[in-house]
């Protein structure tokens, strides 16, 4: 919990891929963040972590964006990503880049250990508790592997949504196995991606419930994507819209005439 | 001496710098195993007889056990183990001077270890209790085919030589000094595979039964 | 066996299209999965034997030299005699030429993957040494003329049905019954005269104990005793990397090893092996032969890699990849499969023709989680990567494309409106479906799943725009 008198400046990395194909996670970011008492900005300059890059081998272009990133948003007190994964990189993976560079090293390390994962950054940093979120419908949890694994996100997003009137989560099995996704993964061995989205398609469609959710919108796409081609009615949205009461609108790969 | 062993302590010496001393090794060595208690399954509460038994029967390990004041009660057990699970009245014995001497009675006694022996019988030099397992070191006296060939294995335990962890069966035999027997056998129930769809099937190629005649005084 | 790694996306396909695959792979990683978490559960100190496990490895590679120089001392005083081999071909050289100063006709072999790495099994027919195959699964596998698919479980592609099958065609004395008790009596009984009638029995070590010069075999079947006991010659070949300073450390690791393989707290057979037999005893071979093998280790222990040096093969990184899970073992093509085999395989041969390797990864980390020795082995692979990229292995595809969104993303304004403009077309192209079935470009993507139909404009457009009013 922060005891400070000024609320802490929150620099907001949207991430690339919420930018382009999901900016409802954005704004119920935004709001969440700003209820949770931070005073938050938005910087223009941002683009990408660099992730693609990174896991492509190609480490020069990631240098050049993680330096792009710590010089956008080495200022702020925290800097929060809508997405494990992304977050992740800044935190855990820049550290690899600037092993012969001190200088950047150091401010590096300065921006990976104030970088945060949201549903994590809510709970553990402000100790956020959602004020009047509902949602009528049961629903399971995907956890993503980044967040998961690199930054132990996993009882927070299930605290925060705890907090969510007329929604009930039931366990789906392999919650924290791989959803096949994996970044450029899923375009680079597209068979072997399907086979393990099916396997996970099934998985979520066996618990019965009306809607998945998870912290990180390349799996949710790739999810999503599977179930609705499969002609699943299960809704798939990101774990901030519902704690921001912004679930109100489409699902992902869902109609927009639904609303 | 050989060009290969001189490249592989070149090629080592070259990735890991000069050497250090061997005390400092031996040293920095025995502090990573310092605390073995941090390391082990603990079973504060239980003796280790009751544990040694526990893991023995367990689903996993699934031996039987009974239990015998001294030796000379062995005989008569093997007899009525022999009768329960409907073997003949023989078995492979273990050519071990304290079982050698034991009156069999009508039990009839062999030394030779046969391909498809049904039952041999045997004492074991020490037990686990962590585990369940039972010891055998090789020996003129103690055939290690013994504890492989049979259908059936019966193995004879002192409530003495139950040691609480893997670790103490190493201090008993002499770890870190040269001479010991050829073989140092840890067994820990019965020959066991899972290499088809990961089933757990009993008898792969080593006995399908184990029972345990405990001996409170050996 | 034959390393075909570049024709891994051509072995996916074919394993893909196997439905019987997926079935023996589903039945066994199922399994395994759960008995390894259940066992884990229950084993409270697991965090602190892991750490321990690592740091004995580590402190065990950085004196390798000492404890290596130390074993081979005490191996001999036991009786043993000690070889060493840079290479497959040397190892093999050392172990055809012992048999044939034995006049050995016929050979039982315990698995281990050193001698697969080796290529023993060829290295011995071209030698003319019957080689019998002792572990169920390699039996079966020898049967069946396949490669090892799995390091602990080599015949995981196989049903039971297909193994009652060729087991029917290939034992003398078949069991009637598909049923997998069955199966292993019909085993039991095919195998039990060849170990006592063998001239030479192979194994390798799962550890290697310095300071008694002993070498430790882990088995459940109790195959590697009955290997090791019968024949006048055991011959042990065996990895450097695989010892460990005594005994009680030895411990540390076997109780992680058999919790992590199969999800047992010990397996049923640990064997401590010095020399030959001694004098006057019962039972035992009159020569034991150690051969100990390089073969790009010490080369690993100088680079990135080194951590790949703490391997216990376990198998537990491949029980837990979804990749490995989908597509099997033998689409790697390579004697190492799954996660640890992506890292050893370029290791043990060359940057190019293992290329998808490293790739065919998505990353998620679960496979180092279940490390019980903790090897980083997603960071490892995307290292691997990074070289391919320096040595421009990369495809000419992902390099432009890369160069591209990159030159891109330094120039935050022009990507703001390149972005908004191709989401814009998407949109429009989604016709208002919310889903979009096909699109140009991403094909890979949408052939097997539908793409969201994006929002009208990107975060940042509506985001200035909200902010200018």
């Amino acid at each position: 919990m922060q005891h400070r008198s000024t609320p802490p400046r929150v620099g907001f990395f949207v991430t690339c891929i919420v930018d382009a194909m999901r900016p409802n996670i954005g704004f119920a970011s935004l709001k969440l963040l700003e209820a949770a008492g931070c005073d938050v900005e938005v910087p223009q300059a941002q683009t990408c972590c660099g992730q693609p890059a990174f896991n492509s081998g190609d480490d020069a272009t990631t240098r050049d964006l993680a330096r792009q990133v710590i010089e956008v948003f080495e200022g702020y007190d925290y800097v929060v990503a809508p997405s494990g994964s992304c977050a992740s990189m800044i935190r855990s993976h820049y550290g690899e880049l600037f092993a012969d560079d001190p200088a950047w090293a150091e401010r590096q390390r300065a921006l990976s250990a104030k970088t945060w994962e949201i549903l994590s950054f809510l709970r553990d940093v402000m100790d956020y508790h959602p004020q009047g979120a509902s949602y009528d419908g049961v629903a399971t949890y995907h956890d993503s592997c980044s967040g998961l694994r690199d930054l132990g996100v996993h009882d927070q997003p299930r605290a925060l949504l705890g907090d969510v009137a007329g929604l009930r989560m039931v366990p789906l099995q392999g919650n924290d196995e791989c959803c096949g996704f994996g970044g450029t993964f899923c375009v680079k061995y597209p068979s072997v991606s399907n086979a393990i989205v099916e396997d996970k398609a099934a998985k979520i469609e066996a618990t019965g419930a009306d809607t998945l959710l998870g912290g990180d919108m390349g799996c949710l796409m790739n999810m999503a994507g599977k179930l609705s081609r499969r002609g699943s009615d299960v809704k798939v949205y990101h774990t901030v819209e519902v704690l921001a009461g912004m679930a109100d609108g489409p699902a992902i790969c869902k109609p927009e005439k639904m609303r | 001496m050989s060009t290969a062993r001189d490249a592989i302590f070149q090629a080592i010496s070259t990735a890991n710098g000069a050497p250090r001393d061997a005390d400092t090794i031996a040293a920095e060595a025995m502090a990573l195993i310092a605390t073995p208690d941090v390391l082990r399954p603990g079973f504060t509460g239980q003796d280790n007889l009751d544990r040694f038994i526990e893991k023995a029967t367990s689903e996993r390990v699934t031996a039987t056990v009974s239990h015998a004041a001294t030796l000379a009660e062995v005989p008569g057990q093997v007899a009525d183990y022999l009768t329960r699970v409907g073997l003949g009245a023989q078995i492979a014995l273990q050519p071990r001077a304290a079982l050698r001497d034991l009156d069999w009675g009508s039990v009839s006694v062999h030394h030779t270890v046969d391909a498809n022996e049904p039952v041999a019988v045997s004492i074991a030099d020490l037990a686990v209790a962590e585990t369940g397992s039972v010891v055998f070191l090789s020996g003129p006296d103690a055939p290690v085919l013994l504890t492989f060939l049979p259908l059936h294995h019966v193995v004879v335990v002192g409530q003495g030589q139950i040691r609480r962890h893997l670790e103490d069966v190493f201090e008993f035999v002499g770890a870190g000094q040269a001479s010991q027997p050829r073989n140092l056998n840890i067994v820990t129930g019965t020959s066991g595979t899972a290499d088809i769809e990961a089933k757990n099937i009993r008898g792969a190629h080593g006995p399908r039964f184990m029972h345990i005649i405990c001996v409170a005084d050996l | 066996m034959k390393q075909t790694s570049e024709h891994f996306k051509a072995h996916v396909t074919a394993a893909l299209a196997d439905p019987t695959l997926k079935i023996a792979l589903n039945r066994t990683t199922t399994l395994l999965r759960e008995r390894r978490a259940q066992v884990i559960a229950d084993f409270g100190e697991y965090a602190a034997a892991r750490e321990a496990a690592q740091k004995i490895k580590d402190h065990t590679l950085d004196n390798l030299a000492h404890y290596l120089a130390m074993f081979e001392a005490n191996a001999v005083a036991s009786g043993a005699q000690v070889h060493w081999a840079r290479t497959p071909k040397e190892a093999t050289d050392i172990v055809t030429a012992i048999c044939k100063a034995e006049g050995a006709r016929s050979a039982t072999r315990v698995k281990s993957m050193l001698g697969e790495e080796i290529g023993i099994g060829e290295a011995l027919a071209a030698a003319g040494v019957e080689r019998i195959e002792t572990d169920l699964a390699e039996h079966i596998i020898q049967l069946a003329g396949d490669p090892p698919s799995h390091i602990v479980m080599p015949a995981m592609h196989k049903t039971h049905e297909q193994v009652a099958e060729l087991f029917r065609e290939k034992h003398a004395q078949p069991s009637n019954s598909d049923e997998i008790a069955a199966l292993v009596e019909s085993a039991r009984r095919e195998l039990r005269p060849k170990f006592l009638n063998a001239d030479i029995g192979i194994s390798g070590a799962n550890f290697l104990i310095a300071d008694t010069g002993s070498i430790v075999t882990v088995t459940n079947e109790g195959n590697a005793e009955l290997t090791t006991t019968p024949p006048k010659t055991h011959i042990v070949t065996v990895g450097i990397e695989k010892i460990v300073p005594s005994m009680a450390h030895a411990t540390v690791f076997l109780r992680l090893l058999s919790r992590a393989a199969i999800g047992a707290e010990i397996t049923q057979y640990t064997t401590f092996y010095n020399g030959p037999k001694r004098a006057g005893d019962a039972d035992g071979p009159e020569t034991m032969h150690i051969v100990l093998v390089d073969n790009h280790r010490t080369e690993m222990l100088g680079q990135f890699l080194r951590p790949m040096l703490r391997c216990i093969r376990c198998g537990a990184c491949m029980n837990h990849c979804p990749v490995y899970a989908a597509v099997g073992g033998h689409a790697y093509g390579a004697v190492y499969p799954g996660p640890m085999g992506s890292v050893l395989t370029p290791a043990m041969s060359d940057l190019k023709s293992t290329k998808d390797l490293p790739n065919a990864c998505t990353l998620n980390g679960r496979c180092n989680e279940v490390c019980p020795v903790n090897i980083p082995l997603p960071d490892m692979l995307r290292s691997l990567r990074a070289r391919q990229h320096q040595a421009g292995l990369t495809s000419g595809m992902t390099r432009g494309g890369l160069a591209v969104w990159g030159w891109l993303a330094r120039r935050p304004g022009l990507y703001r409106r390149a972005t908004g403009l191709a989401m814009f077309a998407m949109r429009v192209w989604s016709m208002n479906r919310g889903r979009i079935r096909r699109f140009p470009m991403a094909g890979n993507w949408t052939r097997h799943r539908d793409l969201p139909q994006p929002e009208l404009g990107t975060f940042m457009q509506q985001y200035n725009r909200r902010s200018r009013k």
